[in-house]
């Protein structure tokens, strides 16, 4: 009887991926937080393409994960949030950054 | 894959996008062509404070203007963004070139008054020093336009650094410290300015109120 090969999450260099990094959409969030000091929400949006509640819901999920900050103020009485990437953040993406190079330098051609 | 040169992607495209107004183009345009009214010393038998008064009055016009429309008309456009400060190795390099510029200059009117040098450069031809500082200009824009993917930089840095032989070779009989072709880099990069500015604001039109976010 043929039986379709099981992979075990566990051990597999894929297992222990950062899933909050991972996603593309968060992914390319952290690359562009990663390499300006804050930006706001209008900003983010024209540089990923993303659409406000998309991006608002990455935003959170990363929040929560103390990856981003929040700073929220208002600027001619009108609210403006920027967003922050955090200590742990910034680590989390060169660890996820690391990881993924290793794992594709495993790979042959 | 997340790499390196991803990262630096993206990094100019942060740039570019903040540079995408032109606002820079107009502040720096505007500049060139005031400063090039101001007549040099010897010429004009006025103070220096009062000669460069136009310029300083400018800047300081031009900066608070600038801060405004940046606040009130770009940033609703395409948001804000405060660029990291941490230095990387392009601002390295024109920091580099800026002091070695700085430090050959100080070393030639220091101590080559009083050397074989200082002759040299007292019979020199008088383009030359400008030759050497319009190399200097060309190649401080050519790293920024490199380092904020804006080509147009390139542009910028071959119109002034031709201006500044130029205007010697040129001269004309007002006597004017940077003279016409300064004056024509700094229109022609405002103009070019105003055109960006213009395209990017019919480009990105003003986005929906945060307000209506819910970002809890």
């Amino acid at each position: 009887m043929n039986e379709m090969p099981v992979i075990k999450k566990e051990g597999h260099p894929l297992a222990d991926i950062d899933r909050i990094v991972h996603a593309p959409a968060r992914l390319m969030v952290l690359t562009y937080l990663y390499v300006v000091e804050k930006a706001d929400y209008t900003f983010l949006m024209n540089l990923t393409g993303l659409t406000w509640g998309n991006l608002s819901s990455h935003i959170n999920k990363m929040e929560k994960a103390h990856y981003v900050e929040i700073e929220k103020k208002f600027v001619a009485k009108k609210p403006h949030t920027m967003v922050k990437l955090t200590e742990q953040g910034r680590a989390a993406f060169k660890d996820y950054k690391q990881h993924m190079q290793q794992i594709l330098d495993k790979v042959s051609d | 894959m997340l790499n390196n040169k991803k990262i630096q992607e993206a990094e100019r495209k942060v740039l570019g996008l903040n540079y995408r107004d032109g606002l820079w183009d107009i502040l720096m345009g505007l500049y060139f062509v005031v400063q090039s009214t101001v007549k040099p010393a010897n010429d004009s038998g006025v103070a220096t404070i009062v000669r460069y008064l136009p310029p300083m009055i400018y800047l300081v016009i031009g900066l608070v203007a600038f801060g405004y429309v940046k606040r009130h008309v770009i940033a609703p456009r395409i948001g804000m963004v405060k660029l990291n400060i941490k230095p990387n190795n392009q601002m390295g390099r024109i920091f580099i070139v800026v002091a070695v510029m700085v430090v050959i200059t100080w070393v030639i009117f220091l101590f080559g008054a009083n050397s074989g040098l200082g002759s040299y450069l007292a019979n020199r031809p008088p383009w030359l020093m400008d030759v050497f500082f319009g190399l200097g200009i060309f190649l401080i824009f050519s790293m920024i336009a490199y380092s904020a993917q804006s080509p147009r930089f390139c542009l910028y840095g071959l119109l002034l650094g031709i201006s500044l032989p130029a205007s010697v070779i040129i001269r004309s009989e007002d006597q004017m410290m940077l003279a016409y072709p300064t004056m024509v880099a700094g229109a022609v990069m405002a103009m070019i300015g105003i055109v960006m500015l213009v395209r990017f604001i019919r480009d990105y039109p003003v986005s929906a109120p945060e307000a209506k976010v819910k970002h809890e």
